[in-house]
Parts: C-alpha cells; sequence; structure tokens
C-alpha cells in the first residue's frame, strides 16, 4: 500500500496541468491584488496610514515600514510584470521567483491588506519557480523552438497542488465544525450575507432563499470539507467533488464580492489538479502540450 | 488515463540534483503540516502555541485556512468622523481618500484597522496623526477648514433572524446611524482638541 501511495504521488503526471496553474494562478492573484496595485502609494508607501513598527504580534508578524512613494509603485510596476511574465512562461523560473519574493514582501509589509490570497500567493509563486512550469505552453518554449516537447512532469510538481486542496479544505472544515457550523449555529451562512462582502445577488439570495435551504447548505459544505481528503482519493467520488467544488466557489465568488479572486484562484487549483485529462484535452491548447508540439505557432 | 508510453525527454523535472528535489518534498510537506496544525490543535482540545518573533512570519502564511469559522451576530462597518474647530463638532468623513484600496467594503484597510486594532489607543493615535496631517495637507473629505482630532466608531447592526428581510449593506459614510448602533472606539480628547483647534 505504501509502495502505491509513493507510486501515485511521484509517478510522472501530465504536464498540461501545471501550465493551467502557471498561466491562471498568477492572473487569480493579480486580480485580487489589482486594487492594491493601483493604489500602491496607499498600499505601501509612508504617504498612506502605518501600523507603527513597535508593534510586533500575531497582527503583524513583521513589522515593516513604509517605503518611499516612487519605491511603491515601482515594487508594484515589478509585481504586476512579474506576474504577468509567469504567466506567459517569460523567464519562467526567473519571474515565478521575482512574483514569490514580492508576495512574501507585500503580504507582510501590510498586514491590513493581507488576505488568504495574500497568504496563499507566495506558495503559488515558489511552487511555479521550483517546478518546470515553463518548459511547455510559455514563451520560453517558443524561444526555445523545440519540435518535440515534454508531454509529462515528475508527479510531485502536480501532486502538490493535488495534496493541497484537501489538506486546505479538511483545515478549514475542521476550524468550521469547532466554531459554530455543526450544532451550534445552523444559519451561519445567514448571518454572513448582511455585511459590506453583500452583493446583489447575494442580497437578493437572502431574500429569496427559503429558510430551511440555509442549513443543509452549510451541512453539505460541512461534509465536503471535511471529507475531501477521500473524495478528492477515491476515483469514484474525485469528478463529483470537482463539480461541487466549484460549485461552492462560483456560489461564494458570486454573493462575497471581493472573494471572488479567491474563488477564481481555488477554481484554477481545482481544474488542474483534478479535471479528468479528456475533458482538458478539447482545448487546443492544452492538447497539443500534452501531444508533445509546440503550444504556438512557430512563424515560417 | 494518465499513464503513456515513455520516451526520451518526455518527462520534466525540477531543478538541480536528485537530493535537492527530495528536499523541497520535505519542505513541501512541512508547509502542508502548518496549513492543517492550526485546526488540529483546534481539533484536539490543544491551544495554538505562541510562536517567537522570528518564525512567526512564516507561521504567518500558513494561517490561510480557517475561513468564516464563526456567525455573525452584527454587521459591522467602522465609520470616522473628525472634530471641526470651526464647527466646535464631530462630523463625519469619507475615509476613501485616506484608505483607498477597497473602500466600500470591509477589505478597507480601515475596516481591518477596526478589526485589528479597535482597542488599541498607541495605533489609534497614529490614526488620528494620520488623518489631521493628511486633511491639513488638503484632501477632500467632506469637511472644510481646521479639524481637532477624531472619533472612531463601529456600526453595529443586529443581524435579522432567518426568514426575515436582510439588512441592505450600502456604503455611505455620512448617513445617520441610530445610536444604539453607535459604538465608540477611539476619540481625541477634549483637551487635545481644544490645543490643536486653539479654543480655550
Amino acid at each position: 500500500m505504501w509502495d502505491a501511495l509513493i507510486d501515485r504521488i511521484f509517478a510522472p503526471k501530465p504536464i498540461a496541468r501545471l501550465v493551467i496553474v502557471r498561466i491562471l494562478a498568477p492572473l487569480a492573484i493579480l486580480g485580487f491584488m489589482s486594487h492594491r496595485i493601483i493604489h500602491a502609494s496607499d498600499w505601501l508607501s509612508d504617504a498612506g496610514f502605518r501600523v507603527p513598527t513597535d508593534v510586533w504580534d500575531w497582527r503583524q508578524p513583521l513589522p515593516i515600514p513604509g517605503i518611499p512613494v516612487w519605491a511603491a509603485w515601482s515594487l508594484a510596476l515589478a509585481f504586476l510584470l512579474s506576474g504577468l511574465a509567469t504567466a506567459v512562461g517569460f523567464l519562467t523560473r526567473w519571474s515565478a521567483s521575482v512574483f514569490a519574493a514580492l508576495a512574501i514582501y507585500v503580504a507582510l509589509a501590510d498586514r491590513l491588506a493581507a488576505f488568504t490570497v495574500s497568504k496563499l500567493a507566495p506558495m503559488i509563486g515558489i511552487a511555479l519557480a521550483l517546478t518546470p512550469s515553463g518548459v511547455v505552453g510559455s514563451f520560453d518554449a517558443w524561444r526555445a523552438k523545440a519540435k518535440q516537447l515534454p508531454t509529462r512532469v515528475a508527479g510531485g510538481c502536480v501532486s502538490f497542488f493535488q495534496i493541497f486542496l484537501p489538506v486546505f479544505y479538511c483545515s478549514s472544515g475542521i476550524a468550521k465544525a469547532k466554531g459554530a457550523w455543526w450544532g451550534d449555529n445552523w444559519y451561519v451562512l445567514w448571518t454572513h450575507v448582511h455585511d459590506s462582502y453583500q452583493t446583489h445577488f447575494s442580497y437578493w439570495l437572502a431574500g429569496v432563499m427559503p429558510t430551511w435551504m440555509w442549513p443543509i447548505l452549510q451541512v453539505t459544505v460541512l461534509i465536503y470539507e471535511l471529507g475531501s481528503p477521500i473524495w478528492f482519493a477515491l476515483p469514484w467520488t474525485r469528478t463529483p467533488a470537482l463539480i461541487y467544488g466549484l460549485g461552492m466557489h462560483l456560489m461564494i465568488g458570486l454573493m462575497f464580492g471581493p472573494v471572488i479572486w479567491f474563488s477564481v484562484l481555488m477554481m484554477t487549483l481545482l481544474i488542474a489538479s483534478y479535471a479528468p485529462m479528456t475533458f482538458l484535452e478539447r482545448i487546443p491548447f492544452i492538447k497539443r502540450i500534452n501531444d508533445g508540439q509546440p503550444s504556438f505557432a512557430v512563424a515560417k | 488515463m494518465e499513464a503513456r508510453a515513455q520516451r526520451p525527454g518526455d518527462v520534466a523535472t525540477g531543478p538541480g540534483p536528485l537530493w535537492l528535489r527530495w528536499l523541497l518534498v520535505v519542505v513541501a510537506a512541512f508547509y502542508l503540516y502548518g496549513l492543517a496544525s492550526e485546526p488540529l490543535h483546534k481539533l484536539f482540545g490543544h491551544p495554538t502555541p505562541e510562536h517567537g518573533n522570528w518564525i512567526r512570519p512564516v507561521i504567518f502564511f500558513t494561517q490561510a485556512s480557517s475561513l468564516f469559522p464563526e456567525a455573525d451576530v452584527v454587521a459591522q462597518e467602522a465609520r470616522l468622523e473628525v472634530w471641526s474647530c470651526t464647527d466646535q463638532a464631530w462630523k463625519p468623513i469619507d475615509p476613501t481618500p485616506y484608505f483607498q484600496i477597497e473602500a466600500d467594503d470591509k477589505e478597507s484597510r480601515l475596516q481591518r484597522l477596526a478589526y485589528f486594532y479597535g482597542r488599541d489607543r498607541h495605533v489609534l493615535q497614529a490614526l488620528d496623526d494620520y488623518i489631521r496631517t493628511k486633511h491639513d495637507s488638503g484632501v477632500d473629505d467632506g469637511v472644510p477648514g481646521k479639524i481637532g482630532g477624531i472619533r472612531f466608531y463601529k456600526r453595529e447592526q443586529k443581524i435579522p433572524e432567518v426568514g426575515e428581510p436582510p439588512l441592505h449593506y450600502v456604503f455611505d459614510p455620512f448617513m445617520a446611524i441610530p445610536a444604539d448602533e453607535h459604538k465608540d472606539l477611539f476619540y481625541t480628547r477634549m483637551s487635545d482638541r481644544r490645543a490643536r483647534c486653539g479654543t480655550p
């Protein structure tokens, strides 16, 4: 069983899965960061409000003083460009490394503007830098003009994201179950649709949805999250779990305004990790990668 | 469907020698353990350990999975007023020029300030200084003239019972609110306001 598990984790996997993460995850992260990037001086510079640097506790894990306005704008621009370069696969290892380093800096430099996406962004940047995510379907591959490209990648490169998802969901489920979600309050979801995360859709839904639906939604989310290591491990529950996860994140994105970028990021990881290759291959770009052909036409 | 016949160069690998790639596997395992550790502490009833200052930045990036674990009792919104030296009264301001990111929702840095530091007088005095300095530089926040300080408070609206009409959130920093929904977090002392306004 141990050998089977090791083989499952480390056996080569389609490199197209890694390419999907490389293209879409930085774009989702930049979507989340876009409001911050366009207000770079407010975000990172000493022209915006800064929590005093003598405050150093769980609320502010590393006190970093504001930087000059010109430096804040330069850093925000570098962050944007490194994310875009990673997505198109331009000097991928370097651009993803810079992207990860800047993601670490901005998350620590302004705790007030840091959320879940801010905390996941460095992990994704580092993973993309340390895996061969740019060798196909990228500007780097186009420049190399190779005719026959790898179709698979060392299994750990994809397994990391495949394991990350159930670990994340199960941890989230445990936090919810030990919080108010199991037995304490069957209307937790209802209580979260009244504040400034509210969208037109969530306001409408809160007004028309039957009251008995709220506990059903709550329990199914809890079952999905707590059981996710099982749902994603078993072949016959994997695709239903993928579909439920995509639906859940779609609803989160529609109901909690700014959380849309977190949803897009998680949907990206779900599709890249668990969508059947037969489905993904319907996309011509992915099909060419999976066949080992150059993804972009080379001019004659 | 993922297995296929191997040809030379068909499998791309990560950087460096094999031992380095195994080391990265170990690092990844530590990361995943870190991601799960906080909820696991809750599951087994252990208090989450206090971390030293230097490890805290690393731990910070693993504390990402506890999403919406509790029910809200009230819908909260932080608001700002300034002491108008001209009118000798508190006046609501539009916080957008001071906190531009996501100004109209709770991802605003002002809302986060209330969440993290709502009872921290030291940090809120820094907020007082920041608002006054920026206001004096000519920011248009809806209150003309000199100001003597700030009042930082939360609006707390009780969440309706399920089945009742939901609250409809509208961002309007000038909207008057009922007294019972007003929860003071911080205000500049009268003596300081008088000194700054030059009033006896």
